[in-house]
């Protein structure tokens, strides 16, 4: 107990220690310092401004001069606290890092902080910003560079060559973007995604990443291409091995950089005007024309397919529509062209699938007309001259319903007429008409038919609900006539009987005057007591046989000495089912 | 019973009798076929209308052969290029063949030649109960046969008391009436069918029965229209959007002739 009295007094001291510590931290000296990492750096460089308030662990944000000629970005804040020695210090780092938007010598500074309402100042400092020089040996030195490369400098109009742009690193980057040069006159188009592979450069290892794109002129001239911009935050490789290395496990925070490749001095020409054919659609590149009709033997007015296509490397968006020429008793149905355009490693390859319904409106044979597409080959610098296969359609005249005429149609018409994939072709129409008249009609048959139902439809409408109407009234008729009324009830003296004795342990008085009253109902009696003699006689003059009359007597002079004379029995039932069987046979043989 | 087996029998044998009527029929048929395949159009259509003379129109049953000869004069109209005559004939061929994909495929064709672009209100009642879907006799056959079942269970039930009998008189019930309602329906919908085909190129649809009166619009052949009344040989029609006028009575014709 008294050990727990002196812990909590040494913790009571030491918090009162601490109190006055950081009281006194109030009254320390506050300072604001601004620094550079560097005081000259080159025009691709990212310098780090760093503005440390000391001798006070919260402030403004600084107010900083002199960052209009530079790209800033917030590089965050840290606050320490530092015990040295007994002495207490406390301070807030803001870091920036600027990156010059041109070369010159630059003030930056001072840096302002309010604490309480007071402003503290911090000194400037001068920056030199210096134009990149075109040291290939001291920019491939840097862990980060950016360098573009083309295929060819000496270029005609339309012809298309290989921009590169390599990102040679050996710290870890992400955020990547690129802004590529825009240059009048020039186009650039992305080809297949980025390849990534390693190479060593001045007996380092690099990581690069290799950006391919196609390069258009699109008018002569001479062109300077600036560098393409890229934007990014890159990690310095620490000491805690590779698993660190990784953007997501290192703790320190990433540094904005700006790179730009080498400028590239680029010559275009026009294409030359000798030997130039009178077809020439601008078309650069290298190509090649397929041609084919399929069925080349057609019934008159049946269609046959020709497909065109051209295909090749260059700017093959400008691969013309070819027309085919009108032919005299040909009627010509053009499919909307197809363009597939497949981005390869380093040229971009195109096809233009051009198609035509052909109709012959007669028999005959037909000539295909050729057509012709020239391009400029800029390997060879010449152009050169393409013409599609010469065909005979033939026609086959079928004679068959006169009068027949096929109306053109119009692509509206023709819906879906296009063609979606290589092998599949959707059916075009090629003509529209009537059906033909019905020739399996039997009008005799239908004549008949139309007496036939016309006669029975009233009977066949009206019999059903009046021969129903008959039956119901029949029916009625004969229950409610007083005869019949008895009559029925005779027939149904058994089921009367059945319901009456349906139970088990009945007493036999029960079933004596259930079976009385049967006899009663089943043969019209006037009703009374029957005495088994009576009942014996009555029977065998109702055409019942002796023996099943003398069952009935037995049955029921055995009922008559339990009622009337007190004879002792254990089980009516037997008696009851004796009785039923007996009744049973009377029905069947009265029937 | 036995005389409706007897009245049946009779009938039966009345049909199966040849007859020389019935040889010219056939032989007028195929020369009508073959008039329409030799591009005598005019001489076809003579002939197939002179084959429907025969027919003696049904209040409710028509044969289907009666559908096909409309639908064959159709043609020869479309080849004559007499389109509001096509279209009148494939109308009264509908009435009988209502489900004909050649017909219903040559009337779409002939709508889209037809100038005048005006829709036809749908009637729901009758989609509803199935009248652009089934025809009269059609109609008329189904009503019988449920009459028939209907009265027949009910007939058993009167001597059966079995639950059977209950539920089959029930169904049969619900379903005589649903067809009863159908078959009313179209009835209805023949009986008062006014609608009439434009047969002249274009017509002048005035504001009286007078040649005088004021042009209000032009209606061009093939177009559908309802028929009102007649007065001094002009005809009050209205369109579906709801216009109406008189033209030259001689320029319509109705779907149902008057004297059916």
């Amino acid at each position: 107990m008294k050990r727990n009295i002196h812990f909590i007094k040494k913790i009571f001291c030491f918090s009162i220690i601490l109190f006055f510590a950081f009281s006194l931290n109030i009254y320390a000296d506050i300072r604001v310092e601004l620094t550079l990492d560097r005081s000259s750096v080159l025009l691709i460089d990212t310098v780090v401004a760093k503005v440390t308030v000391m001798g006070k662990r919260k402030s403004s944000f600084p107010d900083i001069d002199g960052f209009s000629f530079f790209d800033v970005v917030n590089g965050g804040s840290s606050t320490r606290l530092e015990i040295i020695n007994g002495t207490m210090s406390s301070s807030v780092e803001y870091t920036f890092y600027l990156t010059p938007l041109k070369p010159g010598e630059f003030l930056i500074g001072p840096a302002r902080v309010r604490i309480k309402k007071k402003t503290y100042t911090s000194s400037s400092v001068k920056v030199t910003v210096l134009k990149e020089k075109n040291n290939k040996t001291e920019s491939e030195n840097r862990p980060l560079f950016l360098k573009s490369l083309i295929s060819k400098n000496n270029l005609y109009v339309n012809q298309n060559t290989l921009y590169t742009l390599k990102l040679f690193r050996r710290e870890q980057v992400s955020n990547i973007s690129l802004e590529m040069p825009k240059v009048e006159g020039l186009a650039f188009e992305p080809l297949a995604e980025p390849k990534k592979y390693s190479t060593i450069i001045n007996a380092k290892r690099y990581e690069v990443i290799e950006l391919r794109y196609v390069l258009v002129p699109k008018k002569e001239g001479g062109y300077k291409i600036p560098g393409a911009l890229m934007r990014m935050t890159s990690y310095e490789k620490n000491r805690h091995g590779k698993v660190f290395q990784d953007p997501f496990f290192n703790m320190s925070r990433g540094k904005p950089v700006y790179l730009s490749s080498n400028e590239i001095q680029l010559n275009v020409k026009l294409l030359p005007n000798l030997n130039r054919p009178d077809n020439f659609s601008g078309l650069a590149g290298r190509f090649e024309i397929k041609t084919t009709l399929a069925p080349t033997e057609v019934k008159a007015n049946e269609s046959a397919t020709l497909t065109i296509t051209v295909k090749g490397t260059g700017n093959v968006r400008q691969i013309p529509d070819l027309k085919l020429p009108d032919v005299k008793g040909l009627k010509l149905y053009q499919d909307k062209p197809q363009l597939n355009i497949n981005k390869g490693e380093s040229a971009i390859l195109g096809e233009k699938i051009m198609k035509w319904a052909i109709v012959p409106e007669k028999g005959g044979e037909y000539k295909i007309p050729v057509m012709g597409l020239s391009f400029f080959d800029p390997e060879q610098e010449r152009y050169r001259e393409l013409e599609t296969e010469p065909f005979i359609l033939t026609a086959v005249e079928v004679f068959g319903e006169k009068g027949r005429k096929i109306n053109s149609l119009t692509r509206d018409d023709d819906a879906g007429g296009e063609i979606e994939k290589k092998d599949k072709q959707e059916i075009a129409r090629i003509g529209k008409d009537i059906f033909p008249v019905h020739t399996s009609a039997d009008p005799i048959k239908g004549i008949k038919q139309q007496k036939f139902f016309n006669h029975i439809f009233i009977f066949f409408i009206l019999a059903p609900p009046f021969i129903c109407l008959l039956l119901f009234t029949g029916k009625k008729f004969f229950k409610h006539n007083n005869k019949n009324r008895l009559f029925i009830r005779a027939k149904n003296a058994r089921k009367e009987f059945m319901k009456k004795v349906q139970t088990r342990d009945m007493p036999p008085e029960k079933i004596h005057g259930a079976a009385i009253d049967y006899l009663n109902t089943r043969f019209l009696l006037k009703g009374g007591l029957l005495t088994s003699a009576e009942i014996q006689d009555l029977l065998i003059d109702k055409g019942v046989s002796s023996n099943t009359a003398s069952m009935f007597k037995k049955t029921i002079a055995s009922m008559e000495s339990i009622i009337f004379m007190g004879e002792k029995t254990d089980n009516t039932d037997l008696i009851r089912d004796e009785l039923i069987r007996v009744i049973k046979s009377v029905d069947q043989e009265t029937q | 019973m036995r005389l409706f087996f007897i009245i049946s029998f009779l009938f039966l044998f009345s049909v199966n009798q040849a007859s020389p009527l019935d040889a010219a029929t056939d032989n007028l048929f195929f020369k009508a076929n073959r008039l329409y395949f030799n591009g005598e159009f005019k001489a076809a259509a003579a002939t197939y209308e002179s084959i429907l003379k025969n027919y003696k129109p049904g209040l409710f049953f028509n044969s289907r052969s009666c559908g096909e000869l409309f639908y064959n004069i159709g043609n020869c109209y479309f080849r004559l290029e007499k389109n509001g005559e096509a279209i009148l004939n494939y109308k009264r061929a509908l009435m009988f063949i209502p489900r004909d994909a050649d017909l219903k495929y040559n009337i779409e064709y002939l709508q889209d030649m037809i100038e005048d672009d005006i829709s036809q209100k749908e009637n729901i009642i009758s989609d509803i109960f199935g009248v652009n879907f089934f025809s009269k006799t059609e109609f008329a056959l189904l009503f019988c046969l449920i009459n028939f079942f209907l009265f027949l269970f009910l007939s058993i039930r009167f001597f059966l008391k079995k639950e059977w009998t209950f539920y089959f008189v029930n169904i049969f019930l619900i379903f005589w009436i649903i067809s009863g309602i159908s078959f009313g329906v179209m009835l209805k919908e023949t009986i008062f069918d006014h609608r009439a085909v434009i047969l002249e190129k274009e017509v002048d649809i005035l504001a009286g029965p007078d040649q005088g009166d004021t042009l209000l619009f032009k209606v061009h052949e093939g177009t559908m229209v309802h028929h009102e009344r007649n007065e001094s040989g002009f005809s009050l029609i209205r369109l579906p959007d709801g216009k109406r006028g008189w033209l030259i009575s001689s320029a319509i014709k109705a779907i149902i002739p008057a004297n059916n």
